[in-house]
């Protein structure tokens, strides 16, 4: 087998960067606000329609849709895009990573730290990136069996469905903040007590929101008004989960070790984000719903790059992709979700280590 | 009050720092360039004239002048553009008079284009008479205030804008002789025939079109026995030449002051600044902005001159100095200015 040809693979994937971000403007700043706009729409309009139950329930169910739609639309198209810096360049006040406060359980900094900084810098490697696996599942023979792997699966299904809390709590299981023993080694860049009192105050907010102020203005239809935000909540929690875990724990994605990035090129630093993710087939609309992480390998190559371009880019990278003989992970979503439950079950059992 | 309970709940709960912010982009869809802590404007005329100057007359929403009253001549705003997505903001003086806004409710700025430029390279091409952008309120203290003095005045280039804004507003008032030396490359002076007018309507006024070359040629003489108040506005070169020579006589000197001239410090030390936690090492040699760029960190650049506050960053402690007053601040906790602080001392700084 030759050897992989990192330079040129480099030379190509920053080719269709700077070309694309040469053209970026208008049109992407348009799409941002256009976005934020629905975004809104839906949301008001959900709340609303949430409080109108007794005139027909059915009103009731298109407003959970509404909300749902609107807590996705934020958290994924929107919050998760800007909070990259990916509309920085607009220098818009409330549009760009150092202001924007997203609408979900954890503290955007928080996220920026182990998400913007680890997750995507050191995506896939194990013991870096604690993305992995989250500390709860074990997806690779990097790491070691143990009983509680047997119920992986179900672990995974209560991750869904809290999905919003466990990002939350994600920088703070990894810091052992409440539980585990402390890490001799690791240094604290931010200390316990902030980690504590920002994983409580964002967490309060948002339950307080939804199940206590929105209650409230609803007056009678209290009770309602909360199993609406509930239902909302939960539909936001597995819709982003199974996004999340069909880009990155499909069967073929690799995983690496760490000294295998020691002194890394830009071009294995790619080649490294290439096998580490996989992407979604489908229409606009997924691709808007998924935040345009149905690309998540243009994504993980240009996470900074206006989540606008992805579809642009795609057929560019993925013919990149083919000519250094390089496995382009895409398919449905029914393909991409089997796969991820595939490998979820697969590593639930001790395994004998086989690539 | 009530501003401040609705920004915290919406800070809360929103999470944005106020509610126009989560509003914004739905009301833009309404209102163009509908922007929290910012006024709107419609651009009236773009008119681009000879040597890269363009002339920009924007009619501001009647909510930025406030009984009519809308600036002092010799005052500068901000201006914002979207240029193709970009917010992009720069100084500008207003060259039009108080006493015309009250006419035609109408500013004019003038505008030195560089191709090269990221905004005023852009101004023909993306703005549209008809389009709306944004404006701060007025904001400088290069006023006129000698109305009953001797007075002489220096222009460099497109310093001329202030200047020329006083005197439209002025001239009628004078009582003194006040002289307008005006040096520019040849061809290249604006308001020629408003000039014309001005020294029509007061004999007082009497003004000079010159070039450079003229201008070092006859240097103008103040000696210590004249009382001449002295206003000067250009590149600061010229500024600090004739504030040298102004500062021999008896009477008062104005500038404005646009550009931070480097700052020279024989005595170079280094300093320790934590920067958002991080250490980071840093001379006295420039402004606290300029070597943070550097060491590319996570700070936001706007004007530069110390007039957007976009770089602002809250100083925990530690000594700095104001480039712009000269001031210098105490040890304790206060917003400051990145790019117009030089550091004096280490610092502690969060963004």
């Amino acid at each position: 087998m030759t050897r992989f040809n990192y330079e040129q693979f480099e030379q190509e994937l920053d080719e269709i960067k700077f070309s694309t971000l040469d053209k970026v403007g208008q049109q992407d700043a348009n799409h941002i606000r256009r976005v934020i706009r629905q975004q809104r729409f839906c949301s008001w309009g959900g709340r609303i329609l949430l409080m109108m139950g007794l005139i027909h329930p059915a009103l009731w169910v298109v407003g959970i849709i509404l909300l749902s739609i609107a807590k996705i639309l934020e958290n994924m198209e929107i919050a998760h895009n800007v909070m990259h810096g990916q509309y920085d360049w607009m220098n818009d006040k409330h549009i760009n990573s150092k202001t924007y406060e997203w609408d979900i359980a954890c503290d955007g900094a928080s996220w920026n730290r182990i998400h913007n900084f680890e997750h995507h810098t050191y995506t896939n490697v194990i013991g870096k990136d604690r993305d992995f696996g989250y500390g709860l599942l074990r997806l690779s023979d990097d790491f070691r069996w143990r009983v509680k792997n047997l119920w992986q699966f179900i672990t995974y299904i209560n991750l869904s469905i809290l999905f919003q809390w466990g990002i939350s709590y994600h920088e703070l299981a990894g810091e052992r903040v409440f539980i585990g023993k402390k890490k001799e080694d690791r240094d604290q860049r931010v200390p316990h007590s902030e980690l504590k009192q920002r994983f409580f105050s964002k967490g309060a907010r948002q339950l307080i929101k939804d199940y206590v102020i929105f209650p409230l203005i609803a007056g009678p239809l209290f009770l309602w008004v909360i199993v609406g935000n509930l239902i909302a909540n939960l539909i936001r929690n597995l819709w982003t989960s199974t996004v999340i875990f069909c880009g990155h724990f499909t069967e073929h994605v690799h995983t690496f070790t760490e000294e295998s990035i020691v002194n890394e090129s830009q071009g294995q630093w790619y080649y490294r984000q290439a096998l580490g993710s996989s992407n979604i087939k489908g229409g606009k609309l997924l691709h808007l719903m998924t935040g345009h992480l149905s690309f998540q390998i243009e994504h993980h190559l240009f996470p900074d790059m206006p989540s606008s371009r992805y579809q642009e880019i795609a057929p560019k990278v993925e013919a990149v992709f083919k000519k250094h003989n390089l496995h382009y992970n895409t398919g449905s979503f029914g393909k991409q979700y089997l796969s991820v439950v595939k490998r979820i079950l697969q590593y639930s059992l001790p395994t004998k280590a086989v690539a | 009050m009530f501003k401040e309970v609705t920004n915290k709940l919406v800070s809360w709960f929103l999470h944005h720092q106020s509610f126009s912010g989560y509003l914004e982009p739905v009301m833009q869809q309404f209102i163009p360039a509908w922007r929290s802590g910012s006024f709107r404007a419609q651009v009236n005329q773009v008119k681009p004239v000879d040597h890269d100057y363009v002339y920009l007359t924007l009619a501001p929403e009647s909510s930025w002048a406030i009984n009519n009253i809308s600036h002092q001549a010799g005052q500068h705003i901000e201006l914002t553009l979207e240029i193709n997505g970009r917010l992009l903001t720069r100084i500008f003086t207003i060259a039009s008079s108080p006493a015309l806004f009250k006419k035609t409710k109408e500013i004019t700025l003038l505008i030195k284009t560089n191709k090269l430029g990221r905004f005023t390279g852009a101004i023909t091409q993306f703005i549209q008479v008809g389009s709306w952008c944004n404006i701060s309120k007025p904001q400088g203290d290069f006023l006129f205030e000698s109305i009953t003095q001797q007075v002489v005045m220096v222009a460099g280039g497109s310093g001329i804008t202030p200047i020329i804004s006083m005197l439209a507003e002025h001239v009628e008032k004078l009582t003194q002789p006040t002289y307008l030396r005006y040096i520019a490359e040849t061809g290249h002076h604006q308001f020629i025939e408003l000039l014309e007018n001005l020294a029509n309507k007061n004999e007082l006024f009497t003004f000079e079109l010159v070039t450079r070359a003229q201008h070092e040629k006859i240097p103008l003489i103040f000696d210590g026995n004249s009382s001449q108040d002295v206003y000067c506005c250009g590149p600061s070169g010229l500024m600090q030449s004739i504030k040298e020579q102004a500062l021999v006589g008896q009477g008062n000197y104005f500038q404005e002051q646009f550009s931070i001239g480097a700052i020279v410090n024989e005595n170079q030390s280094s300093f320790n600044v934590i920067f958002d936690g991080e250490n980071v090492d840093i001379t006295n040699g420039t402004t606290l902005l300029e070597q943070f760029e550097q060491k590319e960190l996570n700070v936001t650049r706007g004007c530069g001159i110390g007039v957007c506050h976009q770089c602002v960053c809250n100083k925990k402690s530690g000594l700095v100095k104001n480039l712009r007053t000269g001031e210098v601040s105490d040890n304790g906790e206060q917003l400051i200015q990145l790019c117009i602080s030089q550091p004096l001392s280490d610092l502690e700084i969060t963004s």
